[in-house]
């Protein structure tokens, strides 16, 4: 994931083109897979339908599945929104007396740190997960300086130096 | 504003934040009846779909899997209807918004709020109270959650709130019971002084990790019934 700046008051944060080449490239053969699969299914030598099914959507989810964090400083909107050419999720958080952005640790297994955005009212909006802690605070800087927030007090003492 | 009506709107009753939704814009809605009964019956719809996948597995006739290719259509249609009804504090407007098939919002009904009126009524019971916005109903058990909703309509978006109850069948204005509630306690608290929510908003909900799974169930559908389909 890559934090591109399209103008002074529009960014986003999303898989890079190259990423995106490869996932598509990868996920298409993957889906002509599971297509194939499916179209000479309940022969003798067949996978089960729902083995089928899972790599067929797993194709899916390669070729049209896309995630990307919008920010539109004219509208002092943040935008998180994924589909697989059907609607997943589309969140919107306002920007406007935003506290700003933190990096914590969320104990989870494969991605551990969350870069959060924390809204006026003290809502805690996870706007992206990270494996390793630099990552996240790299991420969160480039977010921060772009948005033109401050961080907020993090429990991590080595991202509070960030601002 | 928007500040303001986040922090009125947390301070609602749980019951009441359940029914009338806040969006990012700080424009609250609810759902219409039609939109309630249309649920109810995407759900029916949705249970004679799995008892016809049901028959359509153990008996293998055409009938049934035409009919459950409507059905499940039906219910996929029926879905994704939305109707609700919109209080947008920036357009200052109160308006029906409907929507088929995840489509962009139409506007059936607008009105602006300075005309608009939000009427308070009596239910049969003697504690019930119904609140109607734009010809739609919101019914409450409680009192008490009917005039937190009222007071939060007043303060906030300024509507104009009418009573049925005290002289009826004739309306009269209806105001807060003590203006100190909601309006005083968002101004005096500064909003950076607020303690930080302990829930942290995941990136992934559980709702969309589900919604992941409708093409594995969609593709599994297709390859368990394609060849069934092809031996007829």
């Amino acid at each position: 994931m890559i934090f591109i700046q399209h103008s002074p008051q529009l960014a986003s944060y999303q898989p890079s083109a190259l990423v995106k080449l490869l996932l598509k490239s990868f996920g298409g053969i993957i889906l002509l897979v599971g297509l194939l699969n499916i179209y000479f299914s309940g022969g003798e030598r067949s996978l089960p339908f729902w083995v089928v099914g899972i790599i067929t959507a797993l194709g899916w989810h390669a070729v049209f599945g896309s995630f990307r964090v919008r920010i539109d400083l004219t509208d002092q909107m943040i935008e998180l929104k994924a589909t697989a050419l059907m609607p997943i999720f589309n969140r919107r958080y306002s920007l406007v007396g935003a506290r700003g952005f933190r990096v914590v640790s969320t104990g989870a297994s494969t991605r551990p740190y969350s870069v959060l955005l924390v809204t006026r009212e003290g809502q805690q909006i996870t706007i992206s997960n990270a494996k390793h802690q630099g990552d996240a605070v790299i991420t969160a800087r480039q977010f921060v300086e772009f948005c033109r927030l401050p961080w907020v007090d993090d429990i991590n003492p080595s991202c509070s130096t960030g601002s | 504003m928007e500040t303001s009506i986040n922090i009125g709107y947390q301070q609602l009753p749980e019951l009441v934040k359940r029914v009338v939704r806040l969006d990012a814009n700080a424009a609250i809605s609810f759902n219409t009846n039609k939109a309630i009964i249309i649920r109810l019956l995407a759900m029916f719809l949705s249970a004679i779909t799995m008892f016809t996948l049901c028959l359509v597995l153990f008996s293998g006739e055409l009938f049934h899997l035409i009919f459950l290719i409507v059905m499940v259509l039906g219910a996929f249609i029926l879905f994704s209807h939305s109707n609700r009804i919109v209080i947008d504090p920036h357009q200052c407007v109160v308006l029906r918004q409907e929507s088929w098939l995840w489509r962009s919002a139409k506007v059936v009904q607008q009105q602006d709020i300075e005309n608009a009126e939000v009427v308070m009524t009596q239910t049969g019971n003697k504690d019930g109270r119904r609140i109607e916005v734009l010809g739609q109903v919101l019914q409450f058990q409680l009192a008490s959650e009917a005039e937190a909703l009222m007071t939060f309509l007043k303060q906030q978006f300024n509507v104009n709130t009418m009573e049925q109850i005290s002289i009826w069948p004739n309306k009269t204005s209806w105001f807060p019971a003590s203006d100190k509630g909601l309006g005083a306690d968002h101004e005096a608290p500064g909003d950076a002084d607020l303690p930080l929510s302990d829930d942290i908003v995941p990136l992934w909900s559980l709702r969309d990790k589900l919604m992941l799974l409708i093409p594995v169930l969609v593709f599994s559908f297709v390859a368990a019934v394609l060849p069934w389909v092809r031996s007829l």
